[in-house]
Formats: structure tokens, C-alpha cells, sequence
């Protein structure tokens, strides 16, 4: 692959002396979108924090863009890596436009945080119409949109989202993936932790599969859908 | 009647130097979910730096203050780096930062016992004992004084934290550090601005407090009217402190024109106990719950 924006090699992470994740490499190729997929405690969360700078990792090389990452969260997001995390994690005491506000905290090009603006409401038209609203008040499905914009505005290169299906309806989901879809046509490249295999498996170029810590398979999207053995054993 | 306005511009003085220490005690507690208790010797420490200062010949007293809350904002800003920031950083529980707070609060009052003695000092009185005599109420020049500076100072805060980048921060950052960390705000830096601003903010009050009763050592003991201050509007709120800060002077004044300044401090306490009791999120807390 000639141009891979990320490349994870023999990463381990562990909490206390519990290893959560164990000796995993792989890679994110500029423009695509990876699905990492796994039930719970595979170890996603955690490959997500020590990417995030959130977790500091026990061994193990990561490289974004060319360079090593850094290890300080704000360093990972002015590089152009940012999460959309769990649980969405909206500022619920600020309004929309604020919570959009704190995802370009880093930027200083006012013209170019006006334009990303415009861009991600026109993307989720609900966001502009509650714009002054908390971002407390909003539906599940609005906040987690909410928190895919406000991921945007950082002008990421890398979009990592985390399980940003949990607790939503079907039909609200499908809109997330779209919507997804939508943003890696427009050129940002991303990662996808799900533990939703189906919904991941159709949108996503190229997925990896974990159980306990490992990468046990990789493949794409339409290969791994079709391997019925494979969503039994790790997906159900 | 004349009488009770002139107790009611004298608690509301007092009650704006309560504010200046309440509001910090109300930035920190937001974004660390602890109550602070040293704050009040860091206001008890900006006093004797301005009192330091005067002492030194040729140096105006507008620049002994500036010292005092320079001083006080730097004191405040070490401990947070020296002490808060290891604790924070070692994922303790936040009820070792308040302990340690405690230990800081006994470590900086009888520092200032070894240093300066247990003796009053006093600051320059610029009015001295001048009242106004407005139509017969009867306010004094420093009670004057320090409320106009505190307001001035109070209302600059509330626009630093509702219209400023930085203020959004701290909002960001009360309502959740994990995320705006993330998310790429430089959480620690943030932190310790609000150390800072809240240290320099407990000088002035330190300063202002000086001018009114002296500075001696246990004056930080006023950092407990803050708390109670801030619990009437609602920990973590800053308006809500400003809030309560104003109320507790004017109860207090009240209550010690019209019943017995003996019993100030036990109204005072009660009340803390009453609205614990009663509503523990303060008078003045409105709250915006997150959607589960």
C-alpha cells in the first residue's frame, strides 16, 4: 500500500498488569474506511485510547502520516487524528454551536473554521436548526450526530469513531453510515470501532476482526459479510 | 430606614469580597470537583505580600496591591502544579486533593505565624476612617472602595468566562476534562490559568479584607464565608457564587445591626447546614441534567 496514513505495529496496551491488547499491527490506508470489529472487551476501546493518547501504550510503534504520533492528545488532534468517542461524550452545558466551537479549538484559520461550519451543517441540517440549543436537549441520534460534526471541524485526515451506533434506533443508524460514507467520499479517511458487524461490514472498505486483544482476520467488507462461520465464532 | 441602607451597602461590600473569593472557589471546584481549602490562605498570603510591599520605601501603594495579587495567583498556581496535578495524575480519589488542601491551608497559616507573627499588621488605610455622609446614611470610604473595584472585577470575570475562547474552555472542561481533553484542549494549561485567576482574585479579596480589619494569619478562616457563599448558589456555579456571596454579607450585617454580632457566625453556619440539608445544589442552581 503506497499511501497509508496509519500504521499500528505490535502494539500491546495493558491495565495494571491485565493485558488488554496484545502484539497488533495493522494499517489505514489514505482515503479509506477500516472497520476494527470484535465483541466486547476485544480490546477496541483500548486500541482506541492509546491511539487518542488517552492510554499510554506498553509497547508497540504507531506512525501517522509519515511521523511517529505524538503522545499528547492535543498534539494527536493538531496532526489531524481525532475521535469521536463512546457514548458521544457531548458537552451537554453548552449549546451546539459551542460543542462545534471546542472540535476546532486548535484551528486559527477563522475563515476556514467558517467554511467547515457551513460544511457539517449542511451535512446535518438539524444541527443549524438547534444550533443555541444545550447539547443536553438533544435526541441520541441528534448528540451523536453532534459529535461527528464536531469532530469534523478539527479538519481531521483521520476520523476515529467509537461504536457510534450503541443505544440507536435501525433507521438512525443507517443515516450515521451514510452519513460516514458521505465523509470519506469527501476525502477524510476513517476508522470504524463497532461491535455492529452488519451495518459496519456494508460500508467499510476493508475490516479487521479482534477477539481477547488480538487481530485474528482481516479481509473486506464483502468477504467478511459473506463468511457466515466467521459472524458466528466472534460477531454473533 | 436610613439605618438599614447603610447596613445593606455595608453587607453588600462585604459581601463583594466574599464574591471575589467565592468565585474562585467555585471556577476550581468545576473543573476538579473538589472544594479547595486553601483558598482562603492564598487570600490570607496575597495580603502580606501587599503588606511586604509597603513596607518597602518609594513603592506606591497601587503597586504593593498589584504585588499582593500577583502574588497570591502565583502561590495558588504552585499548588496546583506541586501538589494537585501529581494527585490528579496518579488517578487518586479527589478526596486527596481536598486533604491535601487541608494540609496546605494548616502549612500556609502557621508559615505565616513563624514569618510575621501572630500580631496585626496593617495595610494602609487610603481613606483612613473618612465616611460619606449621604442624607444622613452614613458609608465608609474603603466599604465604597472595595465594592466598586469588586464589581468592576466580577462583572470582567463573568465576561472572560461567557464571551471569551478561554472561558468556553472552562465550561468545556467543567463539563467533562476527558473529552475536551481529546478533543485537543490543552486541559492542564486551562487548569492552571483558573488557578491563577482564582489566586489572584483571593489577593484582592485579601487585600481589600486587610484594608477593613488588618492581616493576621488566621484571616483566611474568611475562605470558609466563601464556601458557605458558594454552597448557597450552587457549587461549581460561578454567578451562583457571586450570588450567595452578596446574600451572606447582607444576612450578616443585618444580622448584626438588628439582633448580635455574636451571633453572625451562627446564622451564618446554619444556613450552610440548612441548604445542604435542604437544597444541596443551591438557591441558585439550575442545572441542564444530560439526556441519559
Amino acid at each position: 500500500m503506497a499511501d497509508t496514513i496509519l500504521i499500528v505495529e505490535h502494539l500491546s496496551a495493558a491495565y495494571g498488569g491485565i493485558r488488554a491488547i496484545d502484539d497488533i499491527s495493522f494499517s489505514v490506508g489514505r482515503g479509506e474506511i477500516v472497520a476494527m470489529l470484535g465483541a466486547n472487551g476485544a480490546g477496541k476501546s483500548t486500541l482506541l485510547k492509546c491511539l487518542s493518547g488517552e492510554h499510554k501504550r506498553s509497547g508497540g510503534e504507531i506512525t501517522f502520516d509519515g511521523e511517529a504520533l505524538p503522545a499528547k492528545s492535543y498534539s494527536i488532534v493538531e496532526k489531524g487524528m481525532v475521535v469521536v468517542p463512546e457514548g458521544r461524550q457531548i458537552f451537554y452545558k453548552l449549546t451546539v454551536y459551542e460543542n462545534l466551537q471546542i472540535g476546532c479549538c486548535q484551528r486559527k484559520d477563522a475563515d476556514g473554521i467558517r467554511r467547515d461550519l457551513e460544511m457539517v451543517y449542511e451535512m446535518f441540517p438539524r444541527l443549524k436548526e438547534r444550533e443555541r440549543q444545550y447539547g443536553g436537549l438533544l435526541s441520541g441520534g441528534e448528540q451523536q450526530m453532534l459529535a461527528i460534526a464536531r469532530g469534523l471541524m478539527a479538519r481531521p485526515k483521520l476520523l476515529m469513531l467509537d461504536e457510534p451506533s450503541l443505544g440507536l434506533a435501525p433507521i438512525i443508524v443507517n443515516q450515521i453510515m451514510e452519513k460516514l460514507k458521505q465523509i470519506a467520499r469527501q476525502g477524510t479517511t476513517i476508522l470504524l470501532i463497532e461491535q455492529n458487524a452488519k451495518k459496519a461490514l456494508q460500508i467499510c472498505d476493508r475490516a479487521y476482526v479482534m477477539n481477547v486483544g488480538h487481530i485474528v482476520m482481516e479481509g473486506t467488507g464483502e468477504k467478511l459479510l459473506a463468511d457466515e462461520q466467521l459472524m458466528q465464532a466472534y460477531l454473533g | 430606614m436610613k439605618i438599614l441602607i447603610q447596613q445593606m451597602i455595608t453587607g453588600i461590600s462585604i459581601g463583594s469580597v466574599y464574591a471575589l473569593i467565592a468565585s474562585g472557589y467555585a471556577l476550581v471546584y468545576s473543573l476538579l470537583d473538589f472544594s479547595n481549602w486553601a483558598h482562603g490562605e492564598v487570600c490570607m498570603l496575597g495580603a502580606y505580600c501587599c503588606f511586604m510591599a509597603t513596607m518597602v520605601p518609594k513603592i506606591p501603594f497601587a503597586l504593593s496591591c498589584v504585588i499582593g495579587i500577583g502574588g497570591a495567583a502565583l502561590i495558588s498556581l504552585l499548588n496546583e502544579k506541586i501538589a494537585y496535578r501529581r494527585i490528579r495524575n496518579n488517578g487518586s480519589p479527589n478526596m486527596f486533593l481536598m486533604i491535601a488542601a487541608m494540609g496546605l491551608s494548616t502549612t500556609y497559616q502557621n508559615l505565616a505565624n513563624v514569618i510575621w507573627g501572630s500580631k496585626f499588621k496593617q495595610l494602609p488605610k487610603i481613606f483612613s476612617v473618612m465616611t460619606l455622609n449621604l442624607n444622613g446614611i452614613f458609608i465608609g470610604t474603603t466599604d465604597m472602595l472595595c465594592l466598586g473595584v469588586a464589581l468592576v472585577v466580577l462583572i470582567a470575570l463573568l465576561l472572560i468566562i461567557n464571551k471569551t475562547k478561554f472561558g468556553l474552555h472552562v465550561q468545556a472542561v467543567a463539563c467533562s476534562g476527558r473529552t475536551a481533553r481529546i478533543l485537543g484542549v490543552r486541559i492542564d494549561r486551562i487548569i492552571a490559568l483558573v488557578f491563577m485567576l482564582a489566586g489572584a482574585l483571593a489577593g484582592l479579596a485579601g487585600i481589600m479584607y486587610g484594608m477593613k480589619y488588618n492581616v493576621y494569619p488566621t484571616m483566611g478562616n474568611v475562605g470558609l464565608k466563601a464556601f458557605i457563599a458558594s454552597v448557597i448558589g450552587g457549587l461549581g456555579s460561578v454567578p451562583g457564587a457571586i450570588m450567595g456571596a452578596i446574600l451572606l454579607g447582607f444576612i450578616e450585617t443585618v444580622v448584626s445591626g438588628y439582633i448580635s454580632s455574636g451571633l453572625r457566625d451562627l446564622i451564618s453556619f446554619s444556613l450552610l447546614i440548612l441548604i445542604l440539608l435542604v437544597r444541596p445544589s443551591g438557591l441558585f442552581g439550575v442545572d441542564v441534567q444530560e439526556k441519559a
